[in-house]
């Protein structure tokens, strides 16, 4: 008993000088609305989840950091050592960077079901504002941490980048010798990303973090939408107030926060299995500029903006660059200014619930397209993917010298046979049925419709053998194809120029 | 057990699931001991995630898996399984018999100058380093090489003298022509008589295709298209190098064409 009594003196010792009892008691026994008793109660679970996934993005990547090398010729190597050599480096760096990507989902989730509860209206305004700062603060550290993987990706990725941001206007190359430290990815590019990845950025996300707790406990959590109870400023806080008076309201500690808890800890065991499981990300080919060999693809979380600007027509690029990320920030931002007041529930906002909806369906097509990447030449087709065996099976032996035309002169990086092959220009498993020989050769030799002339880097023999061979890919029993040429029918162009003067 | 007991219950799992994750990472906090060249610890072997260094990302000179090499390399012309490509098939033992490793190296070093097989030398975009092109060809004789039941005679790879055209029409006439029609000029297995054709096949590919056939896509090797002939007997070294020197002649007869007009 002496023993306890002695641990509660020092305590009180501390308490006494500090005075954290007295801080904290009331903010972790804040009232929150009994509402939340029911089952909704489950949707308010993800704000702590995303703070706890942060910290835990702290944990390890200070962990990180007594290993990784933030230097362009030693990083790589450094994560490589981490990978196959400390002990337990690679659980490390695969909690990391499955953490990372789970901080990701539950703070757009967090967000979207702030949005859809109305829970960014008046009064809380503020805190969305913060939370939308937090969004970008996370979307940012993602960004930084793929490039300090430093591999292939991330070294190209970056050149990629820093094209990007070169076209700003008047301030593009200022901007982008400021974030590489030299007009191109070199040494100091580095060291700079480390600096935002490791302080700039986890300083501003600790500011907003405070600051956004700070309003959350200030304005009390909201209480769930109800059909009908427009949020009105002149009556809200009053209303607000009776919902969470004594006896009415639930204190945050223990009954609200327990159930933040289980679910922390379910999340926490959910990214230690699939550390587990899946192990870490790369590093991928070592970032090597003489190695030209690569197909930088960002990380998921970026496929979406990737196959945006590719699939983006150039006239429209710049536009997409410079405009599209004001205005998307400009739309996050003013959101409760806009809409800070009314009905707060989904039932009776369609225009959010389709708006959601809409931007989640973008999102994941998006970023299907990112990932099969149509538009990109697929380089090892021309001698990895075979020309399919019934198709070789009934050629003739100049048609099978044209296949070997075909895959030598790699035009499979961007045509598929049966769906093998790039995706970029049309399959070509029936263009005989599509083209005759004359607008086949016309392709070829002159290119046209985003391809490339091939004239030049073909032999006449290698042409005909070409063009046999794709005349030939068509269906058994279907016809060649018959394109009425200029000059051949009654009512062709030719015939009507033929009758000009 | 009322609610209170019970959600404190929960809080403390819940913080001491947390605090043990937290933990695990610094598990790897331990000294640095062992070869540079060894992971140092097994303990966690049996975890799925645990990245090996035979599987670690490197550039494609550092694959030095044969087969490998081939689905990355070969398998677009030759086939997925050295064969039913449009290229003549590697998977063929008869050809393997009559062709040599250092023959097959030095093509795959330099390319064929008066054919379609492109050089596999590191200087070109997916090219290969001198060991990948040893471990390849290597594994090509491992894996389709060796058969025992081969036919006797088999004609030289090399054409040891030079034919006669006219002799090769006679010889042409009786073992190709019901396939390939009168003149080469096609029938069911299709024309050779063709510009496009002559040109882009050397002379060396059409004597390898006559001793070897094409056995992946029923095209008769030198055994089958004499002995089902009215010749009743295999072709011999002279009788192709004859059928060469014929479409040979063809060769520059469309060529000469092409220069005169019809």
């Amino acid at each position: 008993m002496h023993v306890l009594k002695g641990i509660k003196n020092v305590l009180m010792w501390f308490e006494h000088r500090l005075v954290l009892r007295e801080t904290f008691w009331p903010i972790v026994r804040h009232p929150v609305p009994r509402s939340l008793r029911r089952k909704v109660g489950w949707m308010y679970v993800l704000g702590s989840t995303a703070m706890t996934l942060l910290f835990l993005q702290v944990a390890t990547g200070i962990a990180l950091s007594m290993v990784y090398v933030p230097s362009a010729g030693e990083a790589y190597e450094s994560l490589n050592y981490l990978n196959f050599q400390v002990p337990l480096g690679w659980l490390l760096r695969a909690i990391h960077n499955w953490s990372a990507t789970m901080m990701l989902i539950v703070v757009v989730l967090h967000m979207t079901q702030v949005f859809l509860a109305g829970a960014y209206k008046y009064p809380r305004e503020l805190t969305w504002m913060l939370g939308v700062v937090l969004f970008f603060c996370t979307v940012g550290m993602a960004f930084t941490g793929q490039v300090l993987r430093w591999d292939a990706d991330s070294y190209w990725g970056l050149g990629v980048g820093a094209a990007m941001i070169g076209r700003i206007p008047y301030i593009g190359p200022a901007l982008v010798d400021l974030m590489m430290g030299g007009p191109m990815v070199g040494g100091e590019t580095l060291s700079r990303f480390f600096a935002l990845h490791v302080y700039i950025i986890p300083g501003i996300l600790f500011a907003a973090l405070g600051a956004h707790l700070y309003l959350v406990v200030r304005k009390g959590i909201s209480e769930p939408p109800e059909v009908g109870n427009e949020v009105d400023p002149e009556t809200y806080e009053e209303e607000y107030e009776k919902l969470i008076a004594d006896g009415e309201g639930d204190p945050f500690f223990p009954g609200p926060m327990a159930r933040d808890a289980f679910f922390i800890g379910f999340t926490l065991l959910f990214v230690l299995a699939i550390a587990v499981v899946f192990g870490p990300d790369g590093p991928g080919l070592s970032p090597d500029p003489a190695n030209v060999a690569v197909e930088p693809v960002p990380d998921w979380y970026f496929l979406s903006l990737f196959a945006v600007l590719a699939l983006s027509p150039r006239s429209l690029e710049t536009y997409i660059i410079l405009i599209g990320p004001i205005i998307v920030v400009g739309v996050l931002f003013m959101l409760p200014i806009f809409a800070g007041r009314g009905e707060r529930h989904p039932f009776r906002r369609p225009v959010a619930v389709l708006s959601v909806v809409f931007i989640f369906l973008a999102l994941s097509v998006l970023t299907w397209l990112g990932v099969t990447e149509p538009w990109s030449p697929h380089m090892n087709a021309w001698t990895g993917d075979a020309v399919p065996v019934n198709i070789v099976k009934r050629l003739s032996p100049t048609e099978m010298q044209g296949a070997v035309v075909l895959q030598l002169k790699a035009c499979r990086n961007c045509h598929a046979l049966d769906g093998i092959g790039g995706k970029r220009g049309p399959d070509l498993t029936h263009v005989g049925s599509r083209l005759d020989r004359p607008a086949l050769v016309r392709q070829v030799v002159q290119g046209g419709g985003n391809m490339p002339a091939y004239g030049k880097q073909l032999t006449g023999a290698q042409i005909t053998a070409l063009v046999d061979f794709l005349h030939a890919c068509r269906p058994e029993n279907r016809p060649p194809a018959v394109v009425p040429t200029p000059g051949d029918g009654v009512e062709g162009p030719g015939k009507l120029s033929r009758a000009g003067p | 057990m009322n609610k209170t007991a019970r959600n404190d219950r929960l809080l403390w799992l819940a913080w001491a699931l947390g605090i043990t994750c937290l933990a695990i990472p610094l598990s790897g906090c331990g000294s640095a001991t062992g070869s540079d060249n060894e992971q140092r610890v097994r303990f966690d072997d049996w975890m799925p995630g645990k990245p090996r260094e035979s599987e670690r990302e490197r550039p494609y000179a550092y694959q030095l898996n044969a087969e490998k090499i081939f689905a990355t390399s070969c398998s677009g012309c030759h086939g997925d399984d050295g064969r039913l490509g449009p290229a003549p098939p590697l998977n063929d033992p008869l050809f393997l018999a009559i062709y040599s490793p250092d023959q097959m190296l030095a093509v795959l070093a330099g390319g064929r100058s008066d054919g379609l097989m492109p050089a596999f030398n590191a200087g070109h975009v997916g090219g290969l380093t001198e060991q990948q092109r040893g471990i390849l060809v290597k594994s090509i004789w491992e894996r389709w090489g060796g058969a025992s039941d081969l036919p006797a005679n088999i004609p030289p790879y090399l054409q040891q003298a030079t034919g006669e055209a006219a002799a090769g029409k006679v010889i042409f006439a009786a073992a190709c022509s019901r396939c390939h029609g009168e003149d080469g000029k096609g029938r069911a297995a299709g024309a050779l008589n063709e510009r496009g054709f002559l040109a882009l096949v050397s002379d060396q590919l059409l004597r390898r295709i006559m001793i070897t056939g094409r056995p992946d896509l029923g095209c008769p090797d030198f055994v089958q298209s004499g002995s089902e002939s009215s010749l009743k007997r295999p072709l011999t070294g002279a009788d192709i190098a004859n059928l060469v020197a014929l479409m040979s002649a063809w060769r520059s007869g469309e060529e000469k064409a092409l220069v005169d007009g019809p």
